[in-house]
């Protein structure tokens, strides 16, 4: 309480937090913590039961709920507010336990204790494909009926639904993230280079960063199993451009992957990056928040990743942030431009929650939703895409980077494959770094990948495999 | 009367903990290790995990650096730990140092000896502003091919190693005396006295370090997956690690194939292993 | 001759303990330092003295991280490693010493089943599938029974050498001044191999307290983590902050270094006894 107290004497941040959630008051919101909800999220949360009083409405002392996540950094900090405000508001406490920021670790972690009963109360978990692994009918609250459904887009409730059931599984977490180019607009001026529209353009363009200047034209942060997928990943846009089935069909094993032109351009892109000599000299070694630091100094010119590294930019390098700009991956023309996305991770609620419990989660699920606890998320970090929820909008202070990728979703977007397939083989990054650093040539990689991807899709159980 | 005197049910406690958690789930695993398996329910597939381990590339690399990790760091541990085992062992002032020094690191968890030499053997650590000070080339200990396996070996052998020193101490210390005064009453010098009297002697001891050091390193794979994660590519990976990863991605019924060819091939190498020591030690 | 190779002998003593300067004490100086340094300072990985001493701010951050998370990770790994030591040397000291006792029949099986259980790697996954049938797994008893039955057979064994140089007429006089079989076990033989105990003590609580395997696949985030996960997990939430990093990892390896330094001799005895059976 009184960070926030503290935080609203800060005029400036005052004007920030106004503009995070766009249904608040500035100023009395963030002053009395959110105990007093916005008029917009008073008539969704008239909620049956209780009265019409918000604070007589959630009491829960005594009540402590375990949330596990593994995100890290500055948004760990935003949860870490999203959470303060919620004890503030209900007297509930909440302990956090912090998984392994290795995707495959953690979601491991999670499927395990699933099957052994041992799930927290609440956990963060990947939503699309990825969410069958846990089993959610058995483990996951249906959260369909909860009047506060509405706070959340209807695209996002529409992937965390059950099409069966009609069971809605999740409220968003964090928020989305597009994947693009992201580059330092004073070196491409101070070189006079323009935004290239294709693949043969951007390679140009890094030429003539790397003989004219001491600068390295692509940071390629492969030291981390996520830093080195990024690129290829975000190559789906343009594989479901030439085939919209494409993730289905693969799973059903209608079609290898090296039958589409496109997919394999991921893997060649990489290629080009090594064998070119557009990277920096050890890019094993280069992590994402070196990476991050460099494109914001300047040390670098260009940084495939998502949206999420103007988090990683404002936390390491902040007085970088308005040099940085955003352009599509680029591909074989310049009229097919588009961008591949990921949704927020979602906050999944334990179905076997015990009942003494249950209302106060489904209390928080209800409160992440709302305004109040975006504006304690932005106290800590500046959101670098959509939170997916009704009435809230990017605040003033997002970077222009941030702002030109989310002009790229409406236009032209796909979610990346990982939505609509989970077939994935242990080895993925592996063989991404060691095309990255000229081990496998496109070709070898493919093998490799599909031999990879079908023993998971084996294990799986998959049919057709 | 053995039965009265020396009731069974004392072992039983011992018994019952190990077989149910040891003995019970190693044998179940050469069942699962024949499925796929989701921790629920198991569908029985013969053989075909087995074949799918032997098929994935990171195997192949993995089965050659496990032998080359378990060679290296077993043989350096045995002879640097006899070595300086004699050391601490001859009376000299700075022995006992040296002894707690070496088993200094083996109080140390794996998680810390990992970050530490993570950031000491960074391209921009102390170890490479030493090189570069002295105007050599960076080298990139945990992200070069050709040398990641080496560092990851040196880095056991560093962790390792006091607990050779210390057993081997152990075995020096327990050797009588009177041996080496009757052999200096026959005139045999330093050289002598090791190779007739020490090194027989010592035998059994060798035999316990080069087993426990072996057996550690065909089939640990922490300290290296905190150091490199098994790579870069899979120049680090070793079958634990690749264990590991198969865990990590769900797939619990190959992951369990691939421990049971684990425990084959450790159980192929260490049981002749032993028995040919011991032959070595009743020829002697 | 004499004087030649204690010259000798001191050069060699010479560089030996330099060496240790570079192999060892370099990095536990730059561990020790860094944890001490602000941010920016500590990512610079050098060996510099920090610029702003910021030890008492790094090390208060840690213990208030998480409301005293690492506490609670202390309290954990303390009840894991004692009472997994305490079951481990009175299950392993009675069973040897009637496997040891008796020959032939059950014992002949038992001695071949712990034999291999030195060679054998644990099947991880069933071993997660038993815990979970006894409703013990990602619990610290699940865990607790998980270390005694990794642990058990080379106790068994350092115990069933010390036991066989016992020889029988002290039982026979035990049993003569009218001791039933349980005392004879717990108060004569019991005793008697207290340099095993000594040993096993102190080799494998350092040996459970730095576990880090057997903690990640048999409790992994229940929430009662221990010492070396709560490390893990900040390396993974504290990517580039090597100062306050290096702060927690220096907490959690401080209780296990005092105990070394105090019983540090004891653990020789204990092997020494040990190697004497041959």
């Amino acid at each position: 309480m009184k960070k926030f107290a503290a935080i609203t004497l800060t005029a400036a941040l005052v004007a920030s937090l106004a503009g995070c959630s766009s249904s608040g008051t500035p100023g009395t919101t963030a002053a009395e913590g959110g105990a007093k909800t916005t008029e917009a999220a008073k008539e969704t949360k008239g909620n049956e039961t209780q009265g019409e009083q918000p604070s007589g409405k959630w009491d829960f002392s005594g009540i402590t709920l375990n949330v596990a996540h593994s995100t890290t950094g500055d948004v760990s900090d935003a949860f870490d507010a999203q959470f303060a405000a919620f004890e503030e508001l209900t007297g509930a406490k909440i302990e956090v336990e912090h998984l392994s920021s290795n995707a495959d670790e953690s979601e491991n972690t999670l499927q395990v204790r699933a099957a052994t009963g041992n799930l927290p109360d609440l956990w963060q978990t990947s939503i699309g494909a990825k969410l069958q692994n846990i089993s959610p009918q058995d483990n996951i609250y249906d959260l369909s009926g909860q009047e506060w459904l509405s706070n959340i887009v209807d695209s996002y409730r529409e992937i965390v639904t059950d099409k069966e059931t009609g069971a809605v599984y999740v409220v968003p977490s964090t928020t989305s993230n597009v994947a693009g180019v992201f580059y330092n607009k004073k070196v491409y001026e101070d070189m006079g280079l323009e935004i290239p529209e294709t693949w043969e353009e951007f390679l140009a363009n890094c030429e003539k960063i790397k003989t004219g200047s001491e600068i390295d034209p692509c940071a390629s942060p492969y030291n981390t199993p996520s830093g080195v997928q990024i690129l290829f990943l975000a190559q789906y846009y343009y594989v479901q451009n030439e085939n919209p089935d494409f993730a289905k069909q693969y799973t059903a094993k209608e079609l290898e992957l090296h039958e589409s032109e496109a997919y394999m351009r991921g893997l060649t892109k990489m290629y080009d990056l090594w064998e070119k000599g557009y990277q920096c000299e050890d890019p094993l070694s280069l992590t994402f928040e070196d990476a991050s630091v460099q494109l914001a100094n300047g040390e670098a010119a260009m940084l495939v990743c998502r949206t999420n590294v103007m988090a990683t930019v404002e936390e390491l390098a902040p007085e970088g942030i308005d040099n940085i700009g955003f352009f599509p991956l680029p591909d074989k023309d310049n009229k097919s431009l588009g961008v591949a996305t990921w949704m927020p991770p979602g906050w999944a609620l334990n179905k076997n929650v015990p009942a003494e419990k249950e209302e106060c989660a489904l209390a928080l699920m209800e409160f992440l939703t709302t305004g109040e606890s975006i504006d304690a998320y932005c106290t800590k970090t500046t959101p670098t895409g959509a939170f997916m929820l009704n009435g809230v909008d990017l605040p003033d202070n997002v970077s222009t980077a941030v702002i030109e990728a989310q002009s790229w979703v409406d236009k032209a977007s796909s979610p990346v494959m990982e939505y609509f397939s989970d077939i994935k083989g242990s080895n993925m990054a592996t063989i991404l770094q060691m095309v990255g650093t000229g081990d496998y040539t496109p070709d070898q990689a493919i093998t490799e990948i599909e031999q990879d991807n079908a023993i998971d899709a084996q294990q799986k159980g998959i049919a057709g495999w | 009367m053995n039965k009265k005197r020396y009731p069974m049910w004392l072992a039983v406690p011992g018994l019952l903990i190990y077989i149910t958690i040891f003995v019970i789930p190693t044998f179940a695993s050469f069942y699962f290790s024949m499925t796929t398996w989701n921790l629920k329910s198991s569908v029985f597939t013969g053989f075909e995990n087995f074949i799918s381990f032997f098929t994935m590339t990171s195997t192949r690399s993995a089965l050659i650096n496990t032998a080359i990790y378990a060679t290296v760091t077993c043989s350096a541990k045995v002879i640097l730990g006899l070595l300086i085992a004699q050391y601490v062992c001859s009376g000299i002032r700075t022995g006992n140092y040296l002894k707690i020094v070496v088993f200094f690191p083996t109080l140390l968890g794996n998680v810390v000896i990992g970050t530490a030499f993570q950031s000491v053997l960074d391209p921009g650590g102390i170890v490479n502003q030493a090189l570069t000070g002295a105007g050599l080339p960076v080298v990139r200990f945990l992200t070069d091919k050709t040398i990641a396996l080496a560092t990851c070996c040196a880095i056991d052998i560093w962790k390792g190693l006091g607990t050779a020193v210390i057993i081997f101490v152990a075995g020096l210390s327990a050797i009588p005396r009177d041996y080496y005064e009757a052999s200096a009453i026959d005139g045999a010098t330093g050289r002598k006295n090791f190779t007739r009297i020490t090194l027989p002697l010592i035998i059994p001891t060798i035999n316990t370090v080069l087993t426990l050091s072996l057996i550690g390193g065909l089939r640990d794979y922490d300290l290296i997956y905190t150091l490199t994660g098994g790579g870069p590519g899979y120049s680090t990976e070793v079958i634990g690690s690749v264990v590991y990863k198969l865990f990590s991605r769900g797939s619990y019924g190959l992951a369990t194939a691939g421990n049971v060819i684990l425990f084959v091939i450790v159980s192929i190498i260490v049981f002749p292993l032993n028995s040919f020591v011991s032959k070595w030690e009743e020829r002697l | 001759m004499v004087r030649k190779r204690s010259l000798l002998s001191k050069i060699v003593e010479v560089i030996i303990v330099l060496a240790t300067l570079v192999t060892h004490w370099i990095i536990f100086y730059f561990a020790i330092l860094t944890s001490g340094k602000e941010k920016a300072e500590a990512a610079q990985l050098t060996l510099d003295l920090p610029e702003k001493w910021n030890f008492i701010e790094n090390y208060t951050y840690v213990f208030q991280y998480q409301n005293g998370a690492i506490l609670k990770a202390f309290k954990n790994s303390l009840i894991l490693t004692v009472s997994s030591i305490l079951i481990l040397v009175l299950v392993a000291s009675a069973t040897a010493y009637v496997l040891q006792r008796r020959t032939g029949g059950i014992g002949a099986i038992s001695n071949k089943l712990i034999l291999a259980g030195l060679i054998v790697p644990a099947a991880i996954i069933p071993t997660y599938w038993m815990l979970d049938r006894l409703h013990i797994a990602n619990t610290l008893p699940g865990l607790i029974v998980v270390e005694v039955a990794t642990l058990f057979p080379f106790a068994t064994m350092l115990y069933k050498g010390y036991v066989s140089t016992i020889p029988g007429e002290i039982d026979e006089a035990a049993i003569i001044d009218g001791c039933g079989p349980f005392a004879l076990f717990a108060r004569v033989i019991f005793p008697m191999v207290k340099p095993i105990t000594a040993t096993v003590v102190i080799l494998r609580s350092i040996v459970v307290y730095n576990d880090f395997q057997n903690p990640q696949y048999y409790m992994s985030g229940s929430g009662s983590q221990t010492v070396q996960l709560f490390v893990f997990s900040l390396k993974s939430a504290w990517t580039t902050d090597y100062g306050h990093l290096f702060a927690a990892a220096i907490i959690v390896s401080l209780p296990i270094i005092i105990l070394y330094l105090f019983l540090n001799k004891k653990i020789l005895e204990g092997m020494t006894a040990g190697a004497v059976k041959g």
